[in-house]
């Protein structure tokens, strides 16, 4: 069974993102900061009437906070009736995948296994990690602030 | 065949929910057809439509419950509420298979037949209930009952004129909610060009009316989330019901304001609530049967439920007539529960006490029960209607019942907030926390520092002062940041926001600058923002930057101000005990300094000024001997000038004394003074008496005359006559048929302070009795007795007063009043 995968980098790795999870991808100019929260929240921005949350994929990988630049693309995805973006360093292509994805039962590293557990092949077979909105967005280990 | 079920599944579940409600009532009325009808007609629309669908275990179920209703239709038995609860039952099963045909789960495959066979049981046992005599009476007049019945039915069949509604799916709703709010941003940045632009005139007006179009667009979206409270409403007599007969207890419930109008969202916020404390009432306040018999209350309980609009905001009360709630004991139990030391506990007052019901841990039930009793709840449900911005209050009567009211506002989302600004972020605060913006350098207002820690001082009040900055650790923009940190100057550019945190705690909290004031809609923000405990929601205000909600409680947890749960009720107190006060036995007062209308500088003590406010000058008139203040549909006295001034408007200070308000027209405020009540008592005596002046006081090296508020009220009308004792003495008024009793007699006396009965058998309960002369000798020549008289002149041998003698009828009265009371003392 074939599925969409959009195809973006973060901290310099490629992953990729059910196609199912994405309502679209933007660039983020403006945000809103918000103090005394967890690290990994960059801020507020506004995509027409809703308030986005900005979420900085890299601090779980990195470990502490990455920033944005102005024009950084962002993710867009709807969780729980909260809106996110989720900030990543490019995003490539949209590909399809005829594989299942299977478990990542390897050490990812401590950051990247918040990120996701999962990897599926494409392409040329090469593999990558799938990323786990949910678990991104609502960490189960949450980061010191 | 899909939406076809769809609609099955829709039309059965709404029918369901109105319907608990309408077996409920049936059981309560048994012979009110109309309700059996409803019933019938829900099986019987069930049963085609799962024929058609060929849903063969809902037609089985919905065929047996009909068959039981029609023969009970027509044999006119007597209904028990066992077959009631069989009925109940099968409604029960249809509304899990609906639910399950709907989510598609399947349903285990039960074999329904143990309900059939109850109802059949149930159906059986009513049949042989009723007497066989009783019976054949019921049998013989059927026939003309059942023609009735037709007749009845068939006024039902004519068409109801009713709203014509359409199904539209929530999801297509809130689409369109969205697709306006971003029309109104994008209107909002058109309007920023244009005005950039200078644009010509007919440009602006097309803009105007496109602007109001949104506006209005927007008006009717917000509208079609609204929901009837009927919504809430329904399922509750059910769950009275079986809450009730749960517990051995008899109880009903009255639902009034079923059309009222609320957010779709709000609607969800505060249905758990309401279930919680409607289940509260039946478990814990209405007592069980014997109870009540011997408590003289029907045995039935009853439970009141009422919604109803008042501005924007709906009230919700819930009455019940059960025990109320018994404070002392409560007391006892937060005693038990280590959560107060039993000190503390005697000095709460009632309310305090009261209040405890919403604290955590505590329970009024003895022991633990399925539906209550964990201790777990009131502070929940306290906690929930708070986030949603409202607020509910407690109406105890011991022995009589409780009232809850609880009020919340008409929409969840919208919230009037004031915006500031804080470093580089700007924030909103709801308003209703906001009790004042003061700023440090007005002189009224000192920032102290103590040990690591900072209060304001304003006029009397030591308020904890919170820094914004520092509880959300926010980086301050670099002239402000400088090396003074505490540092005498550091503050005087914030500006001090006054919160009061609901529950008593009060703190004043420093920023940058306030910006604006907006009405928002606020949305709940993302979990990893909410868990900080310190915002509310987020916003887009009109300008598109999106913005945090602070919420009050959570910035003063944050900053440690409400550390301590126990200070609820007390704060202020303690607050002022945490700090020196400079003299303790003599109090501090506050006066406001102004000059009167003759240009005179005169003061008054600040507490009893409910404001000052501007009043258009021709709102005063001069009516029955006194200068008058038309404010809505009521007058007020105003004193300090003699006639209506000349100006447009005139300076008014709004006096109380708690029950009573009147006006003191002055020039202008000069100063807020602050000093002691022993230096007001130190102050020269002025020389006349009467002159509306307490005393001379020198204030900053200037003669002020104290306004003598006492005075002032005494000079009202109505209050000039103390009663004492505080109760208002009975006085019967005899001639209940006389006219001139009732339309010159009655005001008059009703004015000096005295409850008027006409009640001429409850004559000895009676403190003074007033009897027309020529009746008098029907009652005794008790001292309480006043005779009127028709003519000035006295009659010779009889202790009467002529009727128009105000002045002697009133000694009259208090005298007599005072004679009864000693004869009682004695």
């Amino acid at each position: 069974m074939s599925s969409l995968y959009l195809l973006a980098s973060l901290a310099g790795r490629e992953i990729v993102i059910p196609a199912t999870h994405v309502e679209s991808v933007v660039k983020v100019h403006d945000i809103v900061p918000v103090p005394a929260v967890s690290p990994q929240i960059c801020g507020l921005f506004a995509l027409r009437s809703r308030v986005l949350t900005l979420v900085d994929c890299c601090c779980f990988v990195e470990g502490h906070k990455c920033g944005y630049q102005p024009g950084q693309l962002a993710i867009v995805a709807t969780i729980d009736g909260h809106h996110y973006g989720l900030l990543v360093d490019a995003v490539h292509d949209i590909i399809t995948s005829e594989e299942e994805p299977i478990a990542a039962t390897g050490d990812l590293g401590q950051g990247w296994s918040t990120i996701g557990n999962e990897m599926v092949s494409i392409d040329d077979g090469r593999l990558v990690l799938v990323m786990d909105i949910t678990n991104v967005v609502n960490p189960s280990q949450p980061l010191a602030a | 065949m899909d939406d076809l079920q769809q609609e099955f599944i829709l039309e059965t579940r709404e029918t369901l929910e109105a319907l608990s409600g309408e077996l409920v009532i049936w059981e309560a009325e048994p012979d009110h057809g109309e309700h059996l009808d409803s019933i019938f007609r829900f099986f019987h629309t069930v049963k085609g439509s799962a024929g058609f669908l060929s849903l063969p275990r809902f037609e089985k179920l919905a065929h047996e419950a009909e068959n039981a209703l029609s023969s009970l239709r027509e044999s006119k038995l007597p209904i028990t509420s066992q077959l009631v609860s069989a009925i109940l039952a099968l409604v029960d099963r249809i509304s899990e298979l609906t639910a399950a045909l709907e989510s598609g789960t399947p349903v285990d495959d039960g074999d329904d037949s143990a309900l059939i066979d109850a109802l059949k049981a149930a159906w059986e046992a009513t049949y042989n209930a009723a007497d066989g005599a009783e019976l054949a009476d019921k049998e013989n007049s059927s026939g003309a009952d059942s023609s009735d019945q037709d007749v009845s039915r068939s006024t039902e069949v004519a068409p109801e004129q009713k709203l014509r509604t359409i199904r539209v799916p929530l999801a297509l709703l809130d689409r369109m909610m969205n697709s306006v709010s971003d029309m109104v941003l994008a209107r909002n940045e058109v309007a920023r060009k244009l005005r950039e632009l200078d644009a010509a005139g007919d440009l602006d007006s097309a803009f105007e009316r496109l602007s109001t179009c949104v506006g209005d667009l927007r008006d009717s979206i917000g509208r079609t989330r609204m929901q009837r409270m009927e919504g809430i409403f329904a399922p509750l007599p059910r769950i009275v019901r079986d809450l009730a007969s749960d517990l051995g207890k008899k109880a009903e419930i009255v639902c009034k304001g079923q059309d009222v109008e609320l957010d779709r969202e709000m609607i969800e916020m505060i249905r758990d609530p309401l279930v919680h404390i409607i289940r509260n009432a039946i478990d814990h306040g209405i007592e069980s049967p014997e109870d009540r018999q011997a408590a003289g209350k029907p045995v039935t309980g009853k439970l009141e439920i009422d919604a109803s609009q008042s501005g924007n905001q709906i009230l919700i009360t819930i009455k019940d007539d059960g025990a109320g709630i018994d404070t002392t004991y409560l007391g006892e139990k937060a005693v038990a529960a280590r959560i107060y030391d039993r000190s503390e506990i005697n000095a709460m007052s009632k309310t305090a006490l009261l209040n405890l019901i919403f604290a955590p841990g505590i329970s009024t039930a003895d022991k633990v029960t399925a539906i209550s009793g964990r201790g777990v709840g009131m502070d929940v449900v306290r906690a929930n209607i708070e986030r949603v911005g409202g607020a509910i209050d407690l109406h105890n009567s011991p022995g009589e019942g409780l009232k809850i009211v609880i009020r919340v506002p008409l929409t969840l989302t919208i919230i009037s907030c004031l915006m500031f600004q804080s470093g580089d972020h700007q924030f909103a605060l709801p308003q209703s926390a906001v009790r004042e913006i003061t700023s440090p350098n007005n002189g009224q207002v000192r920032v102290d520092h103590v040990g690591g820690g900072s209060f304001a001082v304003i006029r009397d009040d030591y308020l904890p002062l919170v820094r914004l900055d520092r509880v959300l650790d926010i980086e301050q923009t670099s002239e402000q940041d400088g090396s003074a940190i505490n540092g005498p100057d550091e503050m005087q550019n914030m500006v001090l926001i006054v919160i009061d945190v609901h529950g008593g705690s009060r703190f004043a909290l420093a920023v940058d600058a306030v910006t604006d004031h907006e009405d928002l809609v606020v949305r709940p923000g993302a979990p990893a923002i909410m868990t900080t405990g310190i915002f509310a929601g987020t916003t887009l205000p009109d300008n598109g930057r999106p913005m945090l909600l602070l919420d009050p409680a959570g910035v003063a947890k944050s900053a440690g101000v409400a550390k301590d749960i126990k200070h609820i009720g007390a704060a202020d107190n303690i607050e002022q005990n945490d700090n020196d006060q400079p003299e303790a036995q003599d109090q501090p007062v506050s006066l406001l300094v102004f000059h009167d209308c003759a240009h005179r500088k005169r003061a008054i003590v600040l507490d009893i000024i409910e404001r000052v406010e501007d009043c258009p000058s021709d709102a005063l008139a001069f009516s029955a001997g006194q200068l008058r203040l038309t404010k809505g549909d009521k007058t007020y006295p105003v004193f300090g000038i003699e006639r209506p001034p000349q100006s447009r408007q005139v300076k008014m200070l709004q006096l109380t004394d708690g029950t009573t308000t009147l006006f003191y027209a002055i020039a202008g405020i000069a100063d807020i003074y602050r000093t002691t009540s022993q230096a007001i008592v130190r102050g020269a005596l002025p020389s006349d008496d009467n002159s509306g002046v307490s005393a001379i006081i020198v204030a900053d090296g200037e003669q002020v005359e104290m306004l003598d508020s006492h005075w002032l009220f005494s000079q009202i009308p109505g209050t000039a006559i103390p009663q004492g004792d505080g109760r208002q003495p009975l006085c019967l008024l005899a001639d209940q048929d006389d006219g001139w009793t009732r339309r010159m007699l009655e005001p008059l006396i009703t004015k000096a302070g005295y409850t008027i009965s006409y009640d001429v058998s409850a004559a000895h309960k009676a403190d003074i009795i007033v009897v027309a002369d020529d009746k008098a000798s029907e009652y005794s020549n008790g001292n309480n007795v006043i005779r009127l008289r028709q003519h000035p002149q006295p009659e010779s041998g009889k202790d009467s007063i002529y009727r128009y003698d105000r002045i002697g009828l009133i000694g009259a009265l208090q005298a007599s009043y005072q004679t009864r009371k000693q004869g009682d003392a004695a």
